[in-house]
């Protein structure tokens, strides 16, 4: 009871939208990258809204009114979920229009807002101060990283659609952009994890410590592994590519899911003093349920 | 300027519970809904151990993180420092759940039966549904209520009862004092110019409304 509470109020859904979210706007950005190195990506933007809209469907089944969700428009000037309402609003309709009318400029172009989404999701954790898995700064680069990657990893699941990209992405930097998500997300997951060694709630450490092991053999290791393998061998490049990118995405969602749903663990409470009793005096205060520094 | 802030006397305070008791039969918060509770800390091992209790709710903070992040602008701050919710407006989308760092806020979407699902509702929770806080925020508002009838009125919050929260009204061991803090005379002022005190989760800098007195200066 004294000690950090786990939060049940954002459930399923909620990791949904981060989920949803940072494949969508990851997909949209990674699309306009790669579409700048010679691949056909505009189809890409049709599957990258529907994962945002779908993201923000699941808020919207989440929310105790929602006949009262446009009130979420209301406060711009401090809150980072309207403005991730807002920058929706522009990146769903762009995203549509890329897939229709297959424009390259539009898919880069649609790439902003995707990013302003991204970061704006970041942010929202970043701003949840009652929760310290989420309020460390270490959040802002881990959601971005594992967005992108997530997003380069949904495109090279689908990469078989259209025919010559496998070739156009191992010929040219694509790879290199992949290997260098999937390294940069591991940088930031150990950043991190870093960031709440020993000022953190001890469950809260107790489940990233859990899920470690995961994330660095199957979101770490296997997609370079499989990456440098694609590179090496030509006549399997798709298989390959495909595997690797579900592993790169299903880590990032496993991730996410164990950072909103497991490892947010509530501040707790705390006393600096406790109080003298009778003629005796003050004594030392107390933070139950803490990993503090030594 | 006027910031009305909660003063606890953690020596005074014998965690009897009645603040919590007076705030449940003044707001008619649904069961399981405590808007002000005491925690009860041991501290330490056989045979240097101690007990304190710690009167604990909304913080009504400064640079209230709740406000900040409230996407409908439902949670506000009033000029005279009382953090409060516009419930017509909010979404229940708890995000100041998860931004309150004092775990103050609540969100009832269907309320428990103080007796089980079998015996319905109580008598008095059929005269006040608070139909209006079903799925929404909720928190302590210092019972913002009466303070606005008594300065309405020409009474001194903390001072006169009648414009004081329920809980400081209630204390037998008068642990929790109400007041404006800008105010030099006031109570509070007096309380926290002769005694040492600290806010839970200073460093957080919520700018915390919320004084726990430990020692005499």
């Amino acid at each position: 009871m004294l000690g950090p509470t786990l939060q049940k109020r954002w459930d399923w859904r909620a990791a949904g939208n981060f989920i949803c979210g940072g494949t969508g706007t990851g997909l949209i950005i990674m699309a306009a990258t790669l579409s700048a190195m010679g691949l056909v990506t505009t189809v890409y933007a049709l599957l990258a809204s529907a994962f945002v809209a779908a993201g923000l469907g699941l808020v919207w089944l989440e929310i105790g009114r929602p006949l009262r969700s446009m009130n979420v428009f209301r406060n711009p000037r401090t809150s980072w979920m309207t403005r991730e309402g807002m920058v929706a609003l522009l990146l769903i309709p762009m995203g549509l229009l890329t897939f229709f009318v297959e424009s390259n400029s539009l898919l880069i172009l649609t790439a902003l807002p995707a990013a302003f989404f991204l970061f704006a999701q970041a942010r929202i954790l970043h701003m949840a101060k009652g929760i310290p898995a989420w309020r460390t700064h270490a959040i802002n680069p881990m959601i971005l990283t594992t967005g992108l990657t997530e997003g380069m990893g949904a495109l090279l699941i689908l990469t078989g659609l259209i025919t010559g990209n496998i070739e156009a992405f191992f010929a040219g930097y694509g790879w290199i952009v992949a290997l260098s998500l999937v390294f940069l997300r591991g940088v930031a997951w150990l950043n991190y994890r870093y960031s709440l060694s020993n000022n953190a709630p001890e469950e809260t450490l107790k489940v990233l410590e859990r899920a470690n092991i995961v994330i660095v053999l199957l979101g770490f290791v296997t997609p370079i592994v499989l990456l440098f393998m694609g590179k090496q061998y030509a006549a399997y490049q798709l298989p390959l590519a495909a595997t690797a990118g579900l592993f790169m995405t299903f880590t990032g969602w496993f991730l996410k899911y164990q950072i909103i749903i497991y490892a947010a663990y509530y501040q707790g409470f705390a006393i600096t003093h406790t109080p003298a009793r009778g003629a005796g005096k003050p004594g030392p205060g107390l933070k139950p349920g803490w990993r503090l520094p030594q | 300027m006027t910031r009305y802030v909660m003063v606890a006397d953690i020596n005074r305070c014998v965690g009897c519970q009645t603040c919590t008791a007076a705030c449940k039969h003044t707001n008619a918060t649904a069961p399981g809904v405590q808007w002000r509770k005491v925690l009860d800390f041991e501290v330490g091992t056989y045979p240097d151990v101690r007990r304190a209790f710690i009167p604990v709710g909304c913080n009504h903070c400064l640079d209230a993180p709740c406000a900040d992040v409230c996407p409908t602008l439902a949670t506000y701050k009033r000029p005279d420092g009382i953090v409060s919710i516009n419930y017509d407006l909010c979404i229940g989308c708890a995000y100041c759940i998860q931004a309150c760092p004092y775990q103050a806020r609540d969100r009832v979407d269907v309320p428990n039966k103080a007796y089980g699902k079998e015996f319905g509702q109580m008598k008095h929770e059929q005269k006040v549904p608070h139909s209006e806080r079903r799925a929404v925020a909720q928190k302590c508002t210092f019972c913002s209520d009466r303070v606005d009838y008594g300065t309405a009125n020409g009474l001194t919050p903390g001072i006169d009862p009648d414009a004081t929260p329920a809980c400081a009204n209630s204390c037998i061991a008068n642990a929790l004092t109400f007041g404006d803090i800008d105010d030099p005379n006031s109570n509070v002022s007096e309380l926290l110019r002769t005694h040492e005190h600290f806010q839970m989760h200073e460093e957080l800098e919520t700018g915390s409304g919320f004084y726990y007195l430990w020692e005499r200066k």
